[in-house]
Formats: C-alpha cells, sequence, structure tokens
C-alpha cells in the first residue's frame, strides 16, 4: 500500500484537496440539511480558497509541503509520481487562488442581483480551481487531462448559467464543442506520445530518446504537436480562436471574467512545463508554428475590434491579441538556446505578463459585470457616454483596466509587455518585437477610446442608457479596490516580483 | 493473407464506410445509426488486438448507452434533413478545420514516415502488451498478470490512482450540470 | 490470439445468413405487387387518427434521465475491472485499501445521486 498511498500525498496536494473537501461539504450540506442557504455555501468556498492560498503561500510547517515564500524548494512527487510540487507550479496555483478569489467576491454581488445565485455556483469555482491546479502541478499526461476536464466542465455549465438568454446557451454550446474538440485531439496526442514512449508520465517521457527518423520519435512529435495544440485551443490563438467573441459575450461577464484568466494561467502554465519535457530537436519545428500563430493573433486581436461597437467583444478580441503576446514566450526552452538563463528570463517575464493580465481582465470584464443590467445586456460605447458622472468609480475602474490592456506606463500591463520585450529582444527575435509594437500600438486606439466615451462631456448624454446601476455591494467594493490597486501599484513592484518569479523558474520540470 | 488479416481489412473497410456515412449522410437518425456501426466495428478491432475488455465496454458503454443518449438529443431538438446545414455558424468552422488539418497531417506525417520500417515491429516498448509486473505485497515476490480486465484495473486503482477518483469528480460535476442545466423550475432547486 | 474468436466467426456467419435467408424468403412469398404504404394514409377500420410524423419533438424531462443513465452506466464501467480482479488483490495485501479506493469513488458519486434524488431531478414535473 505505501508504494501507492501515502499520507504524505495528500498533503503535498493540500490545495486541492482543501478546494475538493469544501465543494463536497457544500453539497453534502444541501442534501443533508433542508434549509440549506446560499450564504453559507459562500462562506465554505471562501474558507476553503483562503485555507489553500494560506498554505500556497505559507506552506505547511514541518511537512515537505514548501509555501511560495519558502524560497526555491526542490518539492516533491505525490500519488506515484502524477503529480509535482515546486516552486514554479506553487507560483501558478496562488495566481488561479487569488484570481478566483476575487472572482468570488464579484459573483456574490453580481449574481444575486440578476437572481441567479445558487449554492451550485460556489460549488463550480471550487471544481475549477481545483481541476486547474491539477492540470498545472500534473505529472502525467492522465492526470493533466482529467484536470482540465475537471476544470472546463464546471465552465460550460456556468457560460449557459443564465438560462433564459439564448446568446448563453448558445456561447455554452459553442464553449462546450470547440473545447472539446481542442481536448479530443489533446487525447489523442496523450495516446501517441504513449506509443512513441511507453509511458504517460512526463519525467518518464523525456529520456527516451530515440533516432530522428524512427518511428517512435515521430509518433512522439506528432503527440506532443497535438498536445500543445490542444492547449492552444484553450488559450485561443488565432486559428483556434473562432470561438472567443461569441462565447465571451455570450456568458455572464463575470463567468467571462473566470474564463478570461483562469483556463489562461492554467493551460499557460501546463503548457510551459510541457515544454520542458519535449525532445530538444522538436524545439525547432514548433517555433516556427508558434512565431506563425504569434503573429497571426496579435495582428488579428489589434485589428478586429477597431469597429466593434459591443465592449465585450471588444475585450473578447483583445484577449486574443494578448494570446499571441503570451505565447512568443513558448520559443525559449533550455536546449534551444544552450544557456538556461534565458529560459529563466522567458518564464519569469510570462509569469509576470499572465499576473497583469489576469488582473486586468477580471477588472474589465466585472466591471462590465455591474455596468448590465436586467434584459438587456449589450453594453456600447453609447452606453458608456456620461458614465464618468453617473458612476465614476466604474467608469475610473474601466479606465484603469483599459489604459492597463493598452500599456501606458504606470500600470502594470506596461511592464508585463516590457519584460516580453526585454526577452523578445535579448533572444535576437527583433521582428517579432517590432510587430509586438506597431500592433500594441494600433490596439491602443480601441483601448482610449473606451476611457474617451467613459469621460468626454457628450451633448446627448441623457439620451442614452438607464442601465448604469451604481456600484454595491461590501464585497464587490473591497475586491473591486483591491483589483485595481494592484493593477495601478504592481507595476512599481515589477522589478522584484520578476525577480521572486525568477528564483522559481531555475526548476521548472 | 491470413484470416486475422482479412478480417482486420474487412473491418477496416466497414469502419471507413460508416463513418463516411456518418458524415455524408442527410439523415441525421441513418447518420446516427452509421456511429452505431461504426462503434460495433471499433469494438471487433480491438477484438483483433485482444483486447477483449475492451471490445465489450466499447459495446457495453458506446453502442448502449451513448448512442442512445445521441439518438435523443436528435429527437429532441427534431432536426429535419440537412436542417442542420443552415444552422452551423462560421464561428468554431475555422477550429475545427484547423485542429483537423493539423491532426491529419501529424498522421500522415507520422505514417509516411514509419510505414514501411514499422510494419512487423512493436511500438510499445518494453513488456508483451497486456500483461504487467505488481508486487506481492505480502510475500514481496514480483508476480507477472495477464489478462485484459486484471492489467485495466492494475493500470487504474493502482498507477493512475488519482486520475481514477478525479474520474468520479467529473461525472460528479456532469450529474450537478445536467439537474441544474435541464430542469424546469430552477426556484424548486433553492 | 485471434483462434479463440473462432465460435464468434462462426456465430457472426450464422446470423448473417440467416437474414439474407429471410430476405430472400420474404421476395419470394410476398404478392407481386403489395401496395405502397402511402397509399392508405388514415386508419383502416378503427383506431386513433393519426398526428404527424412518430419523430416529434420529445420532451427535455426524457434528457435529463438519459444523461443520469449514461453517467451512472459510466460508473458500473469502472467497477467491472475491479469486480473482475479484487480477490487478486485479496491474495496479495491489498484488499482493503482497494476496497477503500473504490468507497471513496462510489461515496463521491452517491453524494451527486442523492442530490438529484433530493432536488426531484427524477420526478416528473409538468410542463407549466
Amino acid at each position: 500500500m505505501e508504494n501507492i498511498f501515502k499520507f504524505q500525498d495528500l498533503i503535498l496536494s493540500a490545495p486541492q484537496m482543501i478546494l475538493i473537501s469544501g465543494a463536497l461539504l457544500i453539497l453534502l450540506l444541501q442534501v443533508i440539511l433542508p434549509g440549506f442557504r446560499k450564504l453559507l455555501a459562500f462562506y465554505i468556498t471562501l474558507i476553503s480558497l483562503f485555507a489553500s492560498l494560506y498554505f500556497v503561500t505559507f506552506g505547511i510547517p514541518g511537512t515537505a509541503f514548501y509555501g511560495l515564500l519558502s524560497g526555491n524548494p526542490e518539492g516533491g512527487t505525490a500519488f506515484q509520481g502524477n503529480l509535482r510540487l515546486n516552486g514554479y507550479i506553487q507560483h501558478y496555483s496562488f495566481l488561479i487562488l487569488l484570481a478566483l478569489t476575487i472572482i468570488l467576491f464579484f459573483i456574490k454581488r453580481v449574481f444575486a442581483e440578476q437572481k441567479l445565485e445558487l449554492a451550485e455556483v460556489y460549488q463550480f469555482l471550487l471544481y475549477i480551481g481545483a481541476g486547474s491546479i491539477f492540470t498545472v502541478s500534473a505529472n502525467d499526461l492522465m492526470t493533466m487531462y482529467i484536470g482540465l476536464e475537471l476544470s472546463s466542465l464546471p465552465f460550460f455549465i456556468l457560460a449557459a448559467w443564465d438560462r433564459g438568454r439564448a446568446t448563453a446557451t448558445e456561447a455554452a454550446v459553442k464553449y462546450f464543442f470547440l473545447s472539446t474538440i481542442g481536448i479530443a485531439f489533446m487525447l489523442l496526442g496523450i495516446a501517441l506520445v504513449y506509443g512513441g514512449s511507453g509511458s504517460t508520465m512526463l519525467s518518464e517521457v523525456f529520456p527516451v530518446v530515440f533516432a530522428e527518423d524512427s518511428f517512435s520519435y515521430k509518433l512522439l512529435a506528432a503527440g506532443w504537436f497535438l498536445i500543445i495544440g490542444g492547449f492552444l485551443v484553450k488559450i485561443a490563438v488565432v486559428p483556434f480562436h473562432g470561438w472567443v467573441a461569441d462565447v465571451y459575450d455570450g456568458a455572464p461577464s463575470v463567468i467571462t471574467a473566470a474564463m478570461a484568466s483562469i483556463v489562461k494561467i492554467s493551460a499557460v502554465g501546463a503548457v510551459f512545463r510541457i515544454l520542458q519535457f519535449m525532445q530538444p530537436d522538436m524545439h525547432m519545428i514548433l517555433n516556427t508554428g508558434i512565431i506563425i500563430f504569434a503573429v497571426a493573433s496579435m495582428v488579428y486581436g489589434n485589428m478586429a475590434p477597431l469597429n466593434q461597437n459591443n465592449l465585450k467583444r471588444v475585450f473578447a478580441y483583445s484577449s486574443i491579441a494578448h494570446a499571441g503576446y503570451i505565447i512568443t514566450m513558448f520559443m525559449f526552452f533550455p536546449e534551444s538556446f544552450k544557456a538556461i538563463s534565458l529560459r529563466t528570463e522567458a518564464s519569469s517575464a510570462l509569469y509576470f505578463y499572465i499576473l497583469t493580465y489576469a488582473l486586468t481582465t477580471i477588472l474589465a470584464f466585472a466591471t462590465i459585470a455591474y455596468l448590465e443590467n436586467g434584459e438587456e445586456r449589450g453594453l456600447t460605447f453609447d452606453h458608456l457616454k456620461g458614465l464618468s458622472k453617473k458612476n465614476p468609480f466604474a467608469a475610473f475602474l474601466l479606465s484603469v483596466s483599459a489604459l492597463s490592456f493598452a500599456g501606458i506606463p504606470p500600470l502594470a500591463g506596461f511592464f508585463g509587455k516590457l519584460f516580453l520585450l526585454k526577452v523578445l529582444l535579448s533572444a535576437g527575435y527583433y521582428y517579432l518585437a517590432v510587430v509586438m509594437i506597431v500592433t500594441s500600438l494600433v490596439g491602443v486606439y480601441f483601448y482610449i477610446r473606451i476611457v474617451f466615451y467613459a469621460y468626454w462631456d457628450f451633448e446627448d448624454e441623457n439620451a442614452t442608457s438607464g442601465m448604469l446601476p451604481p456600484f454595491r455591494g461590501i464585497f464587490a467594493w473591497s475586491a473591486a479596490i483591491v483589483t485595481a490597486v494592484l493593477v495601478l501599484g504592481l507595476g512599481f513592484y515589477s522589478e522584484s516580483i520578476f525577480n521572486f518569479a525568477r528564483v522559481a523558474s531555475e526548476l521548472i520540470q | 493473407m491470413n484470416i486475422p488479416e482479412i478480417l482486420f481489412y474487412s473491418f477496416t473497410f466497414i469502419l471507413v464506410g460508416s463513418a463516411f456515412g456518418v458524415v455524408f449522410h442527410r439523415n441525421p437518425v441513418k447518420s446516427a445509426m452509421f456511429l452505431v456501426l461504426f462503434f460495433v466495428g471499433l469494438a471487433a478491432m480491438y477484438a483483433l488486438l485482444g483486447a477483449e475488455f475492451m471490445a465489450t465496454l466499447q459495446v457495453l458503454v458506446y453502442v448502449g448507452a451513448i448512442m442512445v443518449l445521441f439518438l435523443f438529443v436528435i429527437m429532441l431538438i427534431t432536426v429535419r434533413d440537412e436542417a442542420l446545414l443552415n444552422m452551423s455558424s462560421n464561428a468554431g468552422r475555422t477550429v475545427i478545420i484547423t485542429v483537423l488539418v493539423l491532426a491529419f497531417s501529424l498522421q500522415f506525417w507520422v505514417l509516411l514516415g514509419g510505414f514501411m520500417k514499422a510494419k512487423g515491429e512493436h511500438v510499445v516498448n518494453g513488456a508483451a502488451p497486456y500483461s504487467t509486473e505488481v508486487m506481492n505485497y505480502t510475500t514481496g515476490e514480483k508476480l507477472l498478470i495477464t489478462g485484459n480486465a486484471e492489467v485495466i484495473s492494475y493500470a487504474l486503482f493502482e498507477k493512475y490512482l488519482l486520475p481514477f477518483e478525479l474520474i468520479s469528480l467529473v461525472l460528479l460535476v456532469a450529474v450537478l450540470g445536467g439537474i441544474l442545466l435541464t430542469k424546469h423550475k430552477r426556484e424548486t432547486l433553492q | 490470439m485471434i483462434t479463440g474468436y473462432w465460435p464468434y466467426l462462426i456465430h457472426f456467419g450464422i446470423a448473417a445468413a440467416f437474414v439474407a435467408f429471410l430476405l430472400f424468403l420474404t421476395t419470394k412469398i410476398k404478392p407481386a405487387n403489395s401496395d405502397k404504404a402511402e397509399k392508405y394514409p388514415d386508419t383502416f377500420e378503427c383506431g386513433v387518427p393519426r398526428k404527424g410524423d412518430a419523430r416529434g419533438m420529445f420532451n427535455v424531462r426524457f434528457y435529463i434521465v438519459a444523461v443520469m443513465f449514461i453517467i451512472f452506466d459510466v460508473e458500473a464501467v469502472f467497477l467491472f475491472p475491479w469486480a473482475v480482479s479484487f480477490l487478486d488483490y485479496k491474495a496479495t495485501g491489498l484488499g482493503l485499501f482497494i476496497l477503500a479506493e473504490m468507497t471513496v469513488f462510489l461515496i463521491i458519486l452517491f453524494i451527486g445521486y442523492f442530490y438529484m434524488i433530493r432536488k426531484g431531478a427524477l420526478q416528473w414535473e409538468d410542463p407549466e
């Protein structure tokens, strides 16, 4: 039995286990207690999220579970090597949990206002958290796949949560089909990797070396490319982007915030880990593909929203552009560049970027969720007219997120882009850096347009929209303020966060 | 050409033919029926590979359960012939086409490169396919287990313990989702 | 490997031959010019007048039953290899552990099952 399962396995997977037990507790209480309150579910969710956030940050004293602040622990494996724990994974777990906590606060208020609040929503958030952490920390492709399923299934349900609206159902169906196709091809890739190497465990696949023209080598290569392709559907870069606009637009806005942030965090964390296990000579083919996808995403994501009038769609297209920036960092591995330091730089730049991106996205979509009410959901630029007078706080939040997306200097988004550019330039990808700068300059137009509409004095501002309610709810206020402060202030601490992440990036495998 | 090869090629013919039938038939119900044929052919393929357990499960789960749901859904939304053609929008098409092209070109690349050399070569490294070595925990000696269900249960309950338990969570989420999305009156759920 | 499947092949062959034989037989026995069903759209002598197609729209209530069936069917699939090899595990000294493993799996699913009962998901509610 000791070979299969030890008590230590549970400790090493403490964050996930806490989330899962919280979710099961909510479900059990719903079954047992007749007068079960939604508020109790909310507090159970909050406590489990805070508990696992605490453990991820500070570790569990006296055990092998090191926290984020314990330097760069070697970590360990659990469940017979199915699960890996190290500083890099702790960083991404922390990010997932942070994003989930912020979203939980927003969901509480927004869903209560739209009469969509059920205890099950909170439970699904916990499943999403556990599944995402499993995806990032999996050392075995099967565990990674199941974790991905566990984190995507609740999203399909939550996207259709507002069942009365046809667009919500459409969004859920589209998201389900396209995301499932991505996952299915990933599964095919896992099968090919197993066929080529005889194992699904990442650390066992890696040492298997073949001659480059052998059948097994080709199986392995095809498998890796399919797995990465499946993740790229999740990240939504250009050839795989078709679903983004409709899904982000149709789903409830707070759920969109979760979709755009958490799915990307976990997918990026997992892909960057997988890349470390690929055979060295496969990287050259992969890099070509990544450059094409990245350039296409940057161009498309910044051009498509230029004549777009729907705010949620603007942010949806901009998320494609940001996915393009993100995947440029997938090109850096210890083998393709002999110096390991460049990989470390890329990893920490990516971490800082995804941190700022997730926070900004959450802020943008959560603010949109507040500005929508009632039956009418499509928030357009016209609705923003006079926003600074009617609801100055919302106008401020929206402007902060838009300017951070645009990369205006003191905000966090600027430093994120700066780090990416620095890595690209030091690796000699000058043309990619130029494309990135030019396309994001194009993108500045529609971000500035949001700020302009929110703050400019329009003649006809009273003619439009009674659909701007005041910002309400103590939880939402605090979450909004914390997120806005983070987006505003992270830039000033960018260097220390970057260095902090760099310590963890020494050991990714 | 010996008998297994004849069987293999005839089932391949059935598989490819029924797959084309699924895609190109105008009537969705008949497409679903072709899918049943496809699953049965796949079960036969598993049996040819010596994986009887997988073949049984294939018939039990796919033909017995999943196809019932397929037919249900087709009945549920009452799609007439070709009505689906107008329903699909462009949104997902690029994704599906790109992924399909990627997958097929990669597999072609694998096959073209390895087809000649791989003939008769076992791709799976290590032990023979349907046996695995386990430890006897009371005596400490190693023993070889054979047989389909045994090997699968070894993988499920020992090697993939964590994914196995997670599957129950995935199924639980599916139960919740099914109830929450299809129940008529949500107020009764409070 | 293939030799063990001879009975199946023979079974399959006999079944196919029988179907072919029956089809052949019907073409021989039936009257040469039987009328097509389209000639008689209405009920003959007695019965309920028909309303449209057999493939009408189903209520979503059927779907929830079907989905629950599939989910618990998949669960049963995992029980199968467990049941087959449980005695082997018992012999190797892992019996209790494997039992506990399956118990955890089943408990998680049974919470979902009781949730389903509790929320009346299988009750035949009337559409409003």
